[in-house]
């Protein structure tokens, strides 16, 4: 009886195993408060990453994504953005497609354990994590930053807007 | 990793070619006349057999709920359910592990266990996937369909942020969106529920397979006849909102004299659109500096949310809600089908803060919050009260729609 097909793990999966180890002490690289690191989107599925600067001393990481509307069949092409400030550090992330990416780990340990279910957007303030996300099944769109390491005199949504 | 997961290809395909439900002329039933026609209602309607009645929960506001009975497969070990979350906004029946008091099976992948982690709007579940003999209401049980268990104890963090939604109702039955069959989320093949990692994903590569394990599904596609749609039915709640109400289920559309479309609108969703390319409906609304362009109606949504820099969000602590000045403020929403049918709704918002936090009412039509980054119009549950909202599946015959 054939039960699915099991994926074969991607040779980069090796390394995000690992990072998921570290990920008990302190937060993998790629995540909100660490330096980007491209493994890290790649074990996440992403596979296209372009990188950009912007005023004032920004760097953006905006990684694609294909995945077929379920119900259409068409190619659908999710972006994760992540930002990092002049310190290299990311300090903020958004995303828009069918799914949102796992949150858990581009966050770094900043998702709350006992998150309340939330039965619309949802917008959560913690001390280190704004988080505010909202869609269907089939559409996922939200943003997420640390508001202690946001630079001053930036504007988030301008900078966290997928284009 | 990119998940091949093909739902009714041929089917859509045929059905772009515009299979339009026949709109049937049987006479509505005399409630859903009066129901239409509003004012709140505490009292309960008499229920067809392919009816259940839908309720407001008392404890969480703008929760409509519902029973639903599982039974351990071809045995008479049961359990109904109540306080179950009514949701067109999703696909398949999950339930909390705090109440399941009966040993569901738990679905095998070779040796190892399936488990899910469902993906919401804003929220995750995650849990076992079982199998249970499933009833609704009076119509003829359903055999060996798969149903997630939610247990957010079950951490498994690299591959899901799960919540906890028991403490609100028991479980969520997920009746629409978008008209397919199985929830098509992310399943996992593991050895414990802790232990699922990323390279345990399953590939629901044909959720046609019988024997797929990617299959928590909507119930209501496996009932003999009254499978093709479901139609929601609640009385109006009035500007001051209520303390009951008491609206209808109804499986099926047009199978029965209880079913009609008659006097409903049909709102095509043809995935062909910017908006339509996630089943949203087109939408425009005025009233507030809004410019949304996609809209969609969903029961689990407890509220109308939507973004505009007009109305002031709330006060820190209920920063998830509107208070516009003046309360009430009108606003008009615009929906338009794939087929472009199109109607204007008059809605209102109330300002939560000063009309009905503390309130002790638990149905409101005009409770409102904000949306993210993007101006899309969710017609929460605040949106079916005062009419009948349906929900038409796609399946061979028929194209997906809503109609109200």
């Amino acid at each position: 009886m054939n039960h699915g097909h099991r994926l074969k793990a991607p040779i980069s999966a090796a390394a995000g195993g690992m990072g998921l180890l570290l990920l008990l002490a302190s937060p993998a690289f790629g995540a909100i408060g660490t330096p980007y690191a491209p493994s890290e989107t790649t074990g996440l599925g992403y596979t296209s990453e372009q990188t950009t600067s912007i005023s004032p001393g920004l760097m953006v990481y905006t990684m694609t994504r294909i995945r077929t509307n379920p119900i259409t069949n068409a190619s659908v092409t999710e972006t994760l953005r992540q930002v990092a400030g002049p310190d290299g550090v990311i300090f903020g992330l958004s995303w828009s497609g069918i799914h949102h990416p796992r949150l858990g780990p581009l966050l770094g340990n900043r998702l709350p354990t006992q998150l309340p279910f939330s039965r619309g957007p949802r917008i959560l303030s913690t001390p280190h994590l704004e988080l505010r996300m909202s869609g269907t099944v089939l559409h996922s769109e939200g943003m997420a930053w640390d508001p202690a390491l946001v630079p001053n005199g930036i504007s988030l949504s301008n900078v966290l807007a997928i284009p | 990793m990119i998940r091949r997961i093909r739902v009714c290809r041929s089917s859509f395909a045929k059905s772009v070619s515009g299979h339009w439900p026949r709109v049937f002329l049987w006479v509505c039933l005399p409630f859903a006349l009066l129901a239409s026609c509003g004012g709140g209602s505490g009292s309960a309607p008499s229920m067809s057999p392919n009816q259940i009645p839908i309720t407001m929960a008392s404890t969480n506001i703008n929760t409509p709920v519902v029973s639903v009975t599982v039974c351990i497969p071809g045995t008479s070990t049961c359990q109904t359910i109540g306080n179950i979350l009514l949701d067109t906004g999703s696909v398949g029946l999950r339930l909390s592990h705090t109440v399941l008091s009966i040993a569901l099976p738990q679905v095998m992948d070779g040796a190892n266990y399936v488990y899910e982690c469902m993906q919401f709007a804003a929220s995750e579940t995650y849990g076992p996937v079982v199998t249970a003999d499933v009833r609704l209401g009076s119509e003829p049980l359903m055999s060996s369909l798969m149903v997630q268990v939610s247990n957010h104890t079950l951490t498994s963090s690299s591959v899901c942020s799960p919540s906890a939604f028991e403490t609100a109702f028991n479980g969520i039955l997920g009746v629409g969106y978008p008209f397919s069959q199985y929830d098509m989320e992310y399943y996992y093949a593991c050895s414990s529920p802790t232990a699922c990692s990323k390279s345990d994903e399953l590939s629901c590569s044909d959720t046609k397979n019988p024997s797929d394990p990617c299959h928590v599904s909507n119930p209501v596609f496996s009932l003999p006849v009254d499978n093709n749609g479901v139609e929601v039915t609640l009385p109006g709640v009035g500007t001051n909102g209520a303390s009951s109400v008491t609206g209808t289920l109804t499986f099926g559309l047009g199978t029965q004299s209880d079913n009609s479309l008659a006097g409903l609108s049909v709102y095509g969703v043809s995935g062909s659109s910017a908006c339509n390319s996630s089943f949203y409906l087109d939408a425009t609304f005025t009233g507030l500096a809004a410019s949304g362009a996609c809209g969609f109606l969903d029961s689990g949504s407890n509220a109308l949310f939507f973004g505009t820099t007009t109305f002031t969000v709330c006060s820190p602590l209920n920063n998830g809600w509107y208070c516009p000045s003046p309360s009430p403020t009108p606003l008009s929403l615009t929906l338009i089908g794939s087929n472009q049918i199109q109607n204007s709704f008059s809605l209102q918002v109330l300002n939560y803060d000063t009309s009905i936090a503390g309130s002790g009412k638990f149905a409101w039509n005009d409770l409102a919050g904000p949306i993210g980054s993007k101006a899309t119009f969710d017609a929460g549950i605040d949106f079916f009260f005062g009419r009948t909202v349906a929900v038409g599946y796609l399946t061979s015959g028929q194209s997906p729609f809503w109609a109200f």
